[in-house]
């Protein structure tokens, strides 16, 4: 495998050019060959690289920067080297990510292999055309054909090849398809023919700043395109490169196209772009059978959605009391009724799918699926399993079976042995280890089994659903305008929607933000007001014991504490909005069969990763309890949970266990009023207090892996304090509304 | 895999190699997809076992 010719000769012309000049005595050690592996993400790169390359690969942090690059040498001659970079979706970078492939591509490569998703071509061809315009020749993998042609694309890749003026090669990378003839037409890549034509004002000023970027190896084109599109990671390369009065022409040509043309540059460039690049796709693309994702809903579909939304409302209504008593039966019955009337369409019906699809991501109906969707995961959460089940194993299977067996197990061992003096004490200190007031069946085997486990098995349950169905990626799409809203930048939704999962991994996430102020706010809200996975389960679980009120002040004072905080901070750290990219799938039928397998991973995950730490907890817990120190953490936080919180100071405890697991935290508020310890009001501000609570302990380390100890430290002393004060607000606002 | 957010296809060692990072990576094993960080649950002995039994091969939409 070797670079074609030409691009052999333009790189031989520079060694030749050099060794002229020196003359040196020794010859110039060879340089090595580099190709880049370049797409879209998640397209199959990695697939790639590891045919193309052997087994040894070397994988580190882009100098400067958090993400990772592997390199290994190639299969076929170990003097060429193989990089694989980040997934972009455009190489004027908006992300760090995009950015260390930017910066790549910029160093020099020899050549690219471009790596193409087929079911998604134009989205590749806007890379395409990025690279025609850098000059740098490329090969393009056309991957994933299989999957396009499940979907009825059939992909002309001769036609491709000769619009595109590159080897276009077929390929199924995950079986093996294609690789070899991939392979082999790597020697015969080129530079693409196919540039993109903009309009006449954007040429005269790609042409006025070309001729300022003459003598620089890189395609003056390319520079010029990323100065104007105002890629602010421009700025550094031009003070390095560009000379100050070339540098103020520049600025002053980009302002005044932005005047001509009154919009974004950046943005039109890159509308230009996909239109080029879709009207491309078009020509070489055949569908064979089309989807009905086009179709407008019919009057039928429009009947059942609005039908389904109003039961929906009804049995809302009911549960708030405003229905008179006399009509609740009937209402529920009929409300129930056509709800499930509705999911079965929805089952058994494509285009009332696509129906649903449309509605779940518009900006008036989105809103109005999603209290649909929150409102029967409560029912189904917080009513049905939380009431009914948590009840039967808490009372019944541990409250009169398992606690009391084990109890006189152990006092009938207590009279068999007889211990005395120390003995006795150790045996008692063990008693309680095992069924005290802190012990591990009587706390932590209660509370992650018999409280939990029941409410997590049906929020797993409706959640595989929700993500079966397609709807999460529309949910995210509702997320954006509010963030939109709020003046944030749209990356911000993905790990947002995440942190619903857990707020570890979404941490972890915010690395695609662009700038360092935007992952740590991002961080810093995923870590103040997003619930994971298990806490909002136990949330929702609780709720089905509150009245409706409950939900609606909690809701509302997440949501409001983290649009303020948010929307501040927007203020504080201003730029440029990036767009969220995000392919939706089509709404699905769940498959009840894929259900149960992930429900049943889920819940494998769970007790094997929850029971230890909650017997962790609970150790921690006894030894404090023990030697004094619980007594002394209860009392230094009394002035907090029972001043401001006017909390029991029992309530101490669930904060301190929340920070090994924040569902810990919640079961022990929801134990505390299960035990009559806590109302209503106080339950609720207790559980708005635990949402926006310190991170659990995986949180805090990775906020301290991924920004360091200082910022981490900094992010608890603002959240700790700031939760409090927040509760204490709620506490004083429900109280002096009259709440009990 | 094939995450339910964003369509992306995966292997399971993709899953595991994309959240090296994460602290309880040996405690809690979930699948992170490779493009947009859902997560999954891992195959274990008694998902491939029901899988088996229901007729799926793997998890799938």
């Amino acid at each position: 495998m070797q670079p074609s010719t030409a691009t052999r000769r333009a790189d031989l012309r520079m060694v030749e050019g050099g060794a002229a000049r020196d003359e040196p005595l020794s010859p110039p050690t060879p340089r090595r060959w580099r190709i880049a592996l370049v797409g879209n993400p998640n397209v199959g790169k990695s697939v790639i690289f590891g045919a193309l390359t052997g087994a040894y690969a070397t994988v580190s942090n882009y100098p400067g920067t958090t993400v990772e690059v592997t390199r290994a040498a190639a299969r076929s001659d170990a003097t060429v080297e193989v990089v694989d970079t980040p997934g972009v979706n455009s190489l004027t970078p908006q992300s760090e990510d995009e950015q260390v492939t930017r910066d790549i591509l910029l160093s020099g490569v020899d050549l690219v292999v471009q790596v193409a998703d087929a079911k998604n071509l134009a989205r590749a061809l806007i890379l395409s055309s990025e690279l025609a315009d850098a000059g740098i020749p490329f090969v393009m993998a056309l991957n994933m054909m299989d999957e396009a042609a499940d979907r009825g694309l059939r992909i002309d890749a001769g036609r491709l090849s000769a619009e595109l003026g590159v080897p276009v090669i077929p390929t199924v990378a995950i079986s093996g398809l294609g690789l070899r003839d991939l392979a082999d037409a790597v020697p015969r890549a080129a530079v693409s023919r196919c540039r993109m034509h903009y309009s006449v004002v954007v040429d005269r000023a790609l042409l006025r700043i070309e001729r300022l970027l003459a003598g620089h190896s890189v395609s003056q084109r390319w520079l010029a395109l990323m100065c104007l599109a105002g890629a602010e990671t421009m700025r550094s390369w031009m003070l390095e490169h560009v000379v100050a009065t070339a540098r103020a022409t520049i600025e002053a040509t980009r302002h005044d196209l932005q005047t001509e043309m009154g919009a974004h540059i950046g943005y039109e460039l890159h509308r230009q772009r996909v239109r080029a690049a879709e009207q491309l796709a078009r020509r070489v693309t055949t569908v064979l059978h089309d989807e009905p994702v086009t179709n407008a809903p019919t009057t039928p579909e429009t009947i059942i959605g609005v039908m389904a939304l109003a039961a929906c409302l009804a049995l809302f209504s009911a549960d708030m009391g405003v229905i008179p008593s006399t009509a609740i039966v009937w209402i529920r019955a009929a409300g129930w009724f056509v709800l499930v009337l509705a999911a079965m369409v929805a089952q058994g019906s494509a285009t009332m799918r696509v129906a649903l699809g449309r509605w779940a991501s518009r900006r008036r109906s989105g809103p109005l699926v999603l209290f649909v969707v929150l409102y029967v995961l409560y029912q189904f959460v917080g009513v049905f399993a939380a009431g009914t089940a948590v009840n039967f194993l808490e009372k019944t299977v541990f409250g009169q079976y398992i606690t009391p067996i084990i109890v006189g197990g152990i006092d009938t061992l207590a009279q068999a042995v007889a211990p005395s003096g120390a003995a006795a004490a150790v045996f008692q200190l063990a008693r309680d280890l095992v069924v005290g007031p802190y012990g591990l069946v009587t706390v932590a085997l209660t509370y992650a089994l018999a409280i939990i486990l029941p409410i997590v098995t049906a929020f797993f349950l409706a959640f595989s659903v929700l993500e079966d169905s397609g709807y999460l990626p529309r949910l995210a799409v509702i997320v954006n305008r509010v963030f939109r809203a709020m003046g944030l930048n749209g990356k911000a939704v993905l790990p947002m929607v995440l942190g619903l999962g857990c707020d570890t991994m979404a941490t972890l996430t915010a690395r695609i933000m662009e700038t360092r102020k935007e992952r740590v706010l991002v961080t810093l809200l995923l870590a103040l007001g997003v619930p994971c996975s298990a806490q909002l389960g136990v949330i929702l679980g609780f709720f089905g014991s509150l009245p409706l009120w409950a939900p609606l002040v909690w809701g509302g004072v997440v949501l409001g504490v983290l649009f303020a905080v948010g929307w501040l901070a927007a203020r504080l750290l201003p730029g440029e909005r990036s767009d969220l990219i995000l392919e939706l799938p089509p709404m699905r039928r769940p498959q009840l069969s894929n259900i149960v397998i992930k429900t049943v991973g889920r819940l494998q995950w769970y007790l094997r990763e929850a029971v230890p730490i909650f017997v962790l907890g609970t150790l921690v817990l006894f030894l404090a309890d023990a030697t004094g120190a619980l007594s002394r953490i209860v009392r230094a936080a009394e002035p907090a949970v029972v001043g401001m919180l006017n909390l029991p100071p029992k309530a101490a405890e669930a904060f301190l266990v929340g920070f090994f697991r924040r569902d810990y935290g919640s079961a022990g508020i929801y134990d505390l009023f299960q035990h009559g310890l806590l109302t209503p009001v106080q339950a609720v501000v207790a559980l708005i207090t635990i949402t926006l609570f310190v991170p659990c302990v995986a949180n805090f380390f990775i906020i301290v892996k991924e920004r360091g100890v200082r910022t981490a430290l900094a992010m608890s002393a603002f959240i700790f304090p700031f939760a409090f004060v927040v509760g204490g607000a709620v506490n004083i606002a429900l109280r002096s509304m009259g709440l009990q | 895999m094939v995450c339910p957010v964003c369509d992306t296809r995966y292997t399971e060692t993709e899953g595991r190699a994309c959240r090296r990072d994460c602290p309880l990576q040996r405690g809690c094993r979930l699948l992170s997809c490779p493009y947009c960080a859902h997560e999954l649950p891992p195959p274990t002995r008694l998902t491939r076992l029901l899988a088996r039994w229901l007729g799926r091969s793997e998890y799938a939409i």
